[in-house]
């Protein structure tokens, strides 16, 4: 970024007036004593005229990161390039204040001297999931001296996308795995490692699995069963509807966008590791569905899609029209404040459907909405009412078999799917 | 309400930014008192206007209010009887020395910036370089005062320091071109 150029300080005006003027004035009048005073004025006056800047700075900011997770941090770093060194002696970098951000040193209010310049790394750390802009600062350089000074100018930030923070560990099966690998345990026997029981030898049983201790205590041969291992599948559905809460970033309070974002991401991180298919269908808002996939890319591109996502006024799906196109082995995690009519009947469709299907309440228990223009207790009346419909909501889906619970962080999915893993399948459930 | 919030801004400024801008706000008082006893105290009204231009000054380095400020300095020092080379006028040239540094360095970054110790020790090592010019032209002041001087030895005088500021320029610029 360049700019302006060299514009001498208000500091070597005040010198070069106040030190002429002193110099005159003791000459004219006879006054040694002001001469006393201004002489080292004049001098320092003298060096920074002396020392005046020739060249035309050039200015470039950058990011060391492309995207990263909201919590982490990425260094800021300015090229001053075509930049004679001995033209500044003193760089001053002031961070543009931002939601959601917080920048070290001193909120990202820097001033060093050149040399020391690459010493002192301004760091950036975004606190919320999004697509953002990072590193918008204002720069200005000081000639030696304190003589003159180029800028401020502002160097233009770095898009960056945030992806939402993924820690999440769960040891739990998924409920229904199917298909030919992967690292669930089956209901049905097979080549896995699980030991599922000891049985009577029969023909074709390997004879590796002969179990020998039994086989020589009882006098018939018995064969050790282990549990097949498959692949399972997870879509989560996100309730893009409206966002309710505040958001205080990744170390405050979050809002029920934050929380179905977070928890998406995380449940998607856990999936992918344990090798997983994981689809993403956002519905509401703004946003595209992410087909099934496995893999770190595939993760990378649901966690993406996780940080674009807006909500939108767009009129709400009839809930005849949300076809998720759910496969057999694939689990439902609903991710949804529950406010809205369309998206619980699309968990208890699924349920019906035989497909084992989760629903986490996303909205925060301190969530109020804004009055605004309107009468504040008509307002409060209002929520209440809404809450109780959606205690109704809770409790229907609860009774046929979708259980609902309120997202605390890791851990939380376990149980449910544990419960889940071990009911048998629907007779009407999906191929 | 505003004095309220010129505190509250006042405290929202880093800590090395606030010792510096006291430093400039002291500066030119501690110059113009330093005037007393060199046998002239400073009238009230004047005081009081320094004062003022003192507290514009600290508050934005790089306004005019610190030039405005000198100059009443300066002003009262030649109303200082005699030809006012007392000791206390080098107390006066490291006080407006002081102040002017310490608006030079707190003028290159907004209050919230923190002051880089590295920054503060280069402007200490100029800020004592230049205040030996001082006592040097104390001393020979002083050692001259009793002399008659001709009546062109002022101008004269003059001429030569400007011939040796120009002359030092143009050794320290052609330094600096050198490889």
């Amino acid at each position: 970024m360049s700019a302006q150029g060299w514009e001498p300080t208000g500091g070597l005006v005040r010198a070069v007036v106040v030190g002429v003027a002193g110099l005159v004035w003791a000459v004219v009048a006879g006054e040694p004593a002001l001469l006393v005073l201004t002489a080292p004025l004049l001098l320092a006056a003298t060096a920074a005229v002396v020392r005046r800047p020739r060249s035309t700075p050039s200015v470039w900011g950058t990011v060391d990161r492309a995207s990263l997770h909201e919590g982490q941090g990425a260094v800021l770093s300015l090229d001053l390039a075509d930049t004679d060194p001995d033209d500044v002696e003193q760089v001053t970098r002031v961070l543009a204040a931002a939601p959601f951000e917080r920048a070290e040193p001193a909120a990202g209010h820097v001033s060093v001297l050149r040399r020391r310049a690459d010493d002192v790394q301004v760091v950036v750390s975004p606190r919320r999931w999004g697509t953002r802009t990072l590193g918008e600062e204002r720069v200005a350089l000081t000639s030696p001296w304190g003589g003159f000074r180029w800028g401020p100018v502002v160097v233009p930030g770095r898009t960056v996308r945030v992806l939402p923070s993924a820690a999440y560990t769960s040891r739990a099966e998924s409920p229904q795995p199917r298909g030919l690998v992967g690292a669930h345990r089956s209901d049905r026997p097979g080549s896995g490692t699980e030991v599922a029981g000891i049985r009577a030898f029969q023909a074709g049983d390997r004879l590796r699995r002969i179990n020998w201790r039994i086989s020589v205590r009882t006098g018939v041969l018995h064969v050790t069963t282990t549990r097949a291992e498959q692949d399972a599948g997870l879509l989560l559905v996100v309730d893009l509807y409206a966002e309710h809460g505040t958001s205080g970033g990744v170390d405050g309070a979050a809002s029920s966008l934050d929380l179905t974002v977070r928890a998406a991401a995380a449940l998607a991180e856990h999936a992918v590791r344990t090798g997983d298919r994981v689809a993403l269908r956002p519905i509401g808002g703004r946003s595209r569905p992410v087909p099934p996939g496995s893999g770190r890319r595939h993760l990378r591109r649901v966690l993406g899609t996780l940080a674009d996502v807006r909500t939108g006024s767009a009129p709400y799906d009839d809930a005849s029209r949300l076809d998720l196109r759910v496969g057999a082995g694939t689990t439902v995690v609903v991710l949804t404040p529950l406010l809205v009519d369309a998206v619980a009947t699309t968990a208890a469709n699924l349920v019906r459907r035989g497909l084992p299907t989760v629903v986490i309440d996303t909205l925060p228990p301190d969530a109020r909405p804004q009055p605004g223009d309107s009468d504040p207790v008509l307002v409060d009346i209002a929520w209440r009412m809404r809450r109780i419909e959606r205690e109704q909501v809770r409790t229907a889906l609860d009774a046929i078999g979708c259980p609902v619970v309120a997202w605390r962080g890791p851990g939380t999915v376990d149980e449910v799917l544990r419960r889940l893993a071990h009911r048998r399948p629907h007779a009407g459930a999906a191929p | 309400m505003k004095a309220l919030e010129a505190v509250r801004a006042v405290r929202g400024w880093h800590p090395s930014q606030q010792a510096l801008r006291l430093v400039v706000l002291l500066g030119p008082l501690v110059a113009l008192l330093a005037a007393a006893p060199a046998g002239h105290g400073p009238a009230p009204w004047i005081v009081g206007v320094v004062l003022l231009l003192s507290v514009l000054w600290a508050a934005r380095p790089e306004s005019g209010g610190g030039t405005l400020a000198l100059l009443l300095v300066l002003f009262w020092w030649t109303r200082v009887p005699d030809d006012a080379l007392h000791p206390a006028v080098l107390v006066a040239a490291v006080a407006v020395v002081l102040s002017h540094l310490a608006a030079v360095v707190s003028a290159a970054a907004p209050p919230r910036t923190p002051v880089d110790p590295a920054v503060l020790r280069l402007w200490m090592l100029r800020g004592a370089a230049v205040l030996l010019a001082a006592p040097v032209v104390w001393v020979l002041a002083r050692a001259l005062r009793d002399q008659a001087a001709p009546d062109l030895l002022w101008p004269a005088a003059l001429l030569a320091a400007l011939l040796v500021v120009v002359a030092l320029g143009l050794v320290l610029e052609r330094r600096e071109e050198a490889p």
